[in-house]
């Protein structure tokens, strides 16, 4: 093939041309630290990031609402220990009570007790976390109980999501632990102060041993949740950070090789313009007198 | 028997002769650089010998050369290599306009990253799982509000620009069309010189290699077939259709499409009809208005209408936090008015993050929250039920990133390709200066020895004339 000084500097234009686009692209993902600038750049790569950055929100999100439904049931946990302690305490109130050598001023005394309790019970019932009460099904604006003891709340589950289509029910709705409790304590209290302690060995006893069945049921039922919900975050945990890799290691320059890449370009590019120097220089005019 | 003073006339054609070479050879140097040139080459052809042979002459051998002329200066020139060009230009145009609106499209999209579609899809996804958490809290209902405002916003600010993008395709391809209308005028306008020069019997290389640069540049626009006439003018068609006949070439004209939004089609000037454009820049740059951004523009409304009406319609049947129901979350009805219902706006309570109870209120009710991020996430609502939203978008997303990666792998081709054909042309057509200073050595020294040759003619000459015959005196 015929050779002129046109095709020769016209190959290097295009030469220097391509091995700057090479540069840029490698100065490109170094500075930016991501292989993937754009969708054409690794379409199948980009839609696997698609879809990792989607899951890796998804788990984050199911992990914030999982362990928004922990707290949440942990916090009504120590409102039931609480709610455990009265009732081992009335417990006691009621064995004392049963007993009938007590004196009358005494049986007023734990008469008087049994009425603080009552309070007691019902700030338990109360309790809010976050605002929002614990024990009122889903009616979380109103106290569980108004101050005439009557519960307001529902029976409605609390749920949220903790994947995809998966729900749980992280409520503990009053009335299964509270129910006719109040009127019951009241009952006591009457009983008490008539000195009526058969009454109280026949009925309240009973009475305070179911509730105290009920109420450690529904705090098993809650460790059982809380521990299942916390294997899922931590489950959830663990495919975070693998997604995580994952994503980085499709998404992310490998800078060892860019730099690698960068090195060789920048020589391919040099030696571009040092041979282009050199051969663009002479011709035959250089040689003629 | 030769005349006296032939040698003096053979002498004086070789110095016309290679003075001309020596000129043509300069004239090469000089245009070098000059795009689109084909270097000349004088054609050193032997003149007529004279004396035909005859019974009455003996005693002289063969015939006697008469010297030397140019008979032509010849265009060094790969016509085919010129075909094959065009033809690749073409193709190289349409790929060029392709690739340059997918790069944009791409920079619209903005994708992968944290501030695309799909990203505020997601977000607004986390803010519905945050309201089914809490839905009577105040703050989460703002946060939701504010992620589905910015969301909204970048669905609408997409559509523009889209839109925008549109519209720029339409005026450079009417830029496109005006320069090819520019060209054929010039290229009429060489041919009818041309012409002249061909009737007076000379060759007219370079209004050929003007005329050349002129019509690459055209190929490069649109589709061409090239044809030509006795008088070596061009005729060039657009499939068919006559663009340069001659001295005379026809024109295309826009006009807008009321059926098509106003954006122009490209019809011939004389008839009206449509141009059947089928390479090149002008058709690359129509059929990525009409069809790839188009495309976009249509799945990006698609992907709206779809999201306002399903979640419209689970928002309807829920209930806000102090009882409202029947009320939309989103206005609009495609891409470029989706926005938040004022309704929503004016009271954020009226989120309807319950469920319908009968007509009783529950504030901690977020089931209907949950139904609601099911409809960006788990409900197949798009490509006839098998796609979710989220789905849809990315996979419109692998389209472009497809799309893209094709065009630019095929611009880089058909630039490689063109680079080669331009190279095995410029092979045959380029001036090399090396081979003109040769040549320019070769013809001074003929030059020379031509000058030389009719000195010593002159000096035999002079003996003849001056000295001969002094012996009778």
């Amino acid at each position: 093939m015929r050779v002129t000084e046109k095709i020769i500097s016209e190959g290097m234009i295009k030469n220097i041309g391509s091995s700057l686009r090479r540069l840029d692209r490698y100065y490109q993902q170094l500075s930016t630290g991501k292989r993937l600038q754009y969708p054409s750049d690794d379409p199948v790569g980009v839609t696997v990031s698609l879809k990792m950055r989607a899951g890796l929100r998804e788990l984050e999100q199911y992990i914030a609402n999982a362990e928004f439904a922990v707290s949440w049931m942990e916090a009504t946990d120590a409102s039931l220990d609480e709610l455990t302690k009265v009732l081992h305490r009335l417990k006691e109130i009621a064995v004392y009570g049963a007993n009938d050598t007590l004196p009358e001023d005494s049986m007023n005394a734990l008469a008087d007790e049994v009425s603080e309790l009552k309070k007691h019970v019902w700030q338990i019932a109360n309790t809010t976390f976050e605002n929002r009460y614990l024990f009122a099904g889903q009616q979380t604006k109103r106290p569980a109980y108004d101050a005439s003891f009557t519960y307001q709340g529902d029976d409605r589950p609390l749920l949220l999501e903790v994947g995809t289509g998966s729900r749980v029910d992280y409520s503990v709705p009053g009335s299964e632990v509270f129910g006719d409790f109040f009127a019951r304590l009241d009952e006591f209290e009457a009983r008490l102060r008539n000195g009526d302690c058969e009454g109280i060995s026949r009925n309240d006893l009973a009475m305070l041993d179911e509730r105290l069945e009920l109420v450690l049921k529904a705090r098993s039922s809650l460790g059982a949740k809380i521990n299942r919900l916390q294997r899922n975050i931590e489950r959830m945990g663990t495919m975070e950070v693998n997604y995580s890799g994952l994503l980085s290691k499709n998404e992310d320059a490998d800078i060892a090789e860019v730099v690698m890449h960068l090195k060789m370009s920048e020589h391919v590019y040099q030696a571009a313009l040092a041979t282009g120097a050199r051969i663009l220089q002479t011709t035959l005019v250089n040689y003629l007198r | 028997m030769r005349s006296t003073f032939g040698g003096l006339e053979v002498g004086l054609r070789s110095l016309r002769a290679h003075q001309m070479a020596l000129d043509i050879t300069g004239h090469n140097i000089a245009n070098a650089d000059t795009p689109g040139y084909s270097r000349q080459v004088a054609n050193l052809t032997a003149t007529a010998p004279y004396t035909l042979p005859s019974l009455q002459r003996t005693t002289t051998a063969g015939q006697m050369g008469t010297g030397v002329e140019v008979a032509r200066i010849q265009r060094m020139r790969d016509e085919f290599i010129d075909v094959q060009i065009r033809h690749e230009s073409s193709a190289q145009g349409r790929w060029k306009a392709r690739q340059s609106t997918l790069e944009q499209l791409e920079v619209i999209l903005n994708e992968p990253s944290e501030e695309g579609i799909a990203a505020y899809l997601h977000k607004f996804w986390s803010a519905l799982q945050e309201l089914a958490d809490r839905p009577d809290d105040p703050a989460i209902r703002q946060v939701l509000y504010e992620t589905a405002v910015s969301f909204t916003e970048l669905i609408r600010q997409t559509h523009s620009q889209l839109k925008t993008l549109q519209r720029d395709l339409d005026q450079q391809a009417q830029i496109i069309g005006e320069r090819i209308n520019s060209l054929a005028q010039q290229i009429a306008a060489v041919n009818e010189e041309i012409g002249k020069v061909i009737s007076v019997g000379d060759d007219p290389n370079d209004l050929l290699d003007k005329r050349e640069v002129l019509v690459r540049e055209l190929a490069g626009l649109t589709n061409i077939e090239v044809q030509t006439d006795h008088m070596n003018r061009y005729i060039i068609t657009i499939s068919g259709s006559l663009l340069v006949s001659g001295d005379r070439a026809n024109s295309l004209a826009f006009v807008e499409n009321p059926d098509h939004n106003g954006l122009v089609d490209v019809v011939w000037a004389e008839t009206g009809t449509v141009v059947d454009l089928r390479d090149g820049e002008l058709k690359g740059l129509l059929e990525m208005r009409d069809l790839e951004v188009a495309y976009y523009l249509d799945a990006l409304n698609a992907f709206a209408s779809t999201l306002i009406t399903e979640f419209n319609a689970v928002h309807l049947s829920g209930y806000g936090l102090s009882g409202s129901t029947g009320l939309n979350f989103f206005s609009g009805n495609d891409a470029s008015n989706i926005r938040i219902d004022p309704a929503i706006t004016i009271d954020l309570n009226n989120i309807a993050a319950s469920i319908d109870l009968g007509g009783v209120g529950a504030p901690g009710n977020g089931e209907n929250a949950l139904a609601l991020a099911g409809v960006i996430k788990t409900a197949f609502l798009m490509n006839n039920g098998t796609a979710t939203l989220s789905d849809f978008y990315e996979s419109i997303i692998v389209k472009l990133g497809v799309d893209a990666e094709k065009a630019n792998t095929m611009l880089e081709n058909k630039k490689a390709l063109l680079h080669h054909l331009q190279k095995r042309q410029e092979s045959v057509a380029g001036v090399s200066l090396d081979e003109e200073m040769v040549n320019m050595i070769k013809f001074q020294n003929s030059y020379n020895a031509a000058s030389r040759l009719i000195t010593a003619i002159d000096e035999m000459l002079e003996t003849l004339i001056t000295r001969t015959g002094i012996v009778g005196r």
